[in-house]
């Protein structure tokens, strides 16, 4: 097993606890307004979302024997809608009022969860019904 | 990076690319879309096994390329395919040109 995807979570963690901390001392010591380290923390959330979208269509599984395209479509749907999930949570977060950010950017990656959630779904039916191993 | 940029950077390599976002081709496979010869061949799918934009497996006698893009990798693939076709749509105009002034 590769240790890669590990150590990059476990970097993203780190990272995130940092992150968290010094924006919560910096507003202790009135260095930033009151909405900044929940917009920062937010934004770091939307970027690691549009990190790990990013590299779903990289991570391959065991190829199989008559492996169809339709899976790969699948993969690389998934890693364009998440990338950009990710990147609209982060710039929502950013930019849009406080009181409408958090039901603006869940919908967006709600939205594209959803969408993804369904195309696995069909991609899985369809392969099923060809009778294909390649989306079991 | 750099391999992803030099792997990106030559047409062959990138129609080779766009060839496999349809599905997992063997190497006869997408040897037939080139009139290259097969050490030609060979070294393009080299390169992007070496960038790590593709992943081969093998399958009995054959072996199977499939795309290893991430969504950023992709991306750069459509940007430099839309450079590649704004370039090579100037370069014949420049020869022309060229070929113009030299009779």
């Amino acid at each position: 097993m590769s240790r890669k995807p590990i150590i990059s979570s476990l970097i993203f963690a780190v990272l995130m606890v940092i992150a968290s901390f010094a924006l919560k001392r910096a507003a202790a010591h009135h260095l930033v307004s009151g909405d900044v380290p929940t917009r920062g923390f937010q934004m770091l959330m939307g970027l690691m979302i549009a990190f790990y979208g990013n590299v779903i269509p990289k991570n391959l599984p065991r190829f199989r024997e008559g492996e169809s395209g339709r899976v790969q479509s699948l993969r690389r749907t998934s890693g364009w809608l998440l990338t950009f999930a990710g990147l609209a949570y982060a710039a929502i977060w950013a930019c849009a009022p406080l009181g409408a950010a958090s039901d603006w950017s869940v919908g967006v990656v709600g939205a594209a969860s959803l969408t993804v959630f369904g195309y696995a779904l069909r991609v899985h039916l369809t392969c099923r019904r060809a009778g294909t191993k390649a989306a079991s | 990076m750099n391999a992803v940029f030099k792997a990106l950077a030559d047409p062959t390599r990138r129609r080779v690319l766009e060839l496999l976002k349809t599905k997992p081709m063997t190497a006869g496979e997408l040897a037939e879309h080139f009139p290259f010869s097969k050490p030609t061949m060979s070294a393009h799918f080299a390169v992007l096994r070496e960038a790590d934009l593709v992943d081969v497996q093998k399958s009995g006698k054959t072996v199977v390329y499939r795309l290893k893009l991430s969504v950023l990798e992709d991306a750069l693939l459509g940007f430099a395919g839309a450079v590649g076709v704004i370039s090579r749509a100037a370069t014949p105009h420049k020869s022309r040109v060229l070929k113009k002034g030299t009779t």
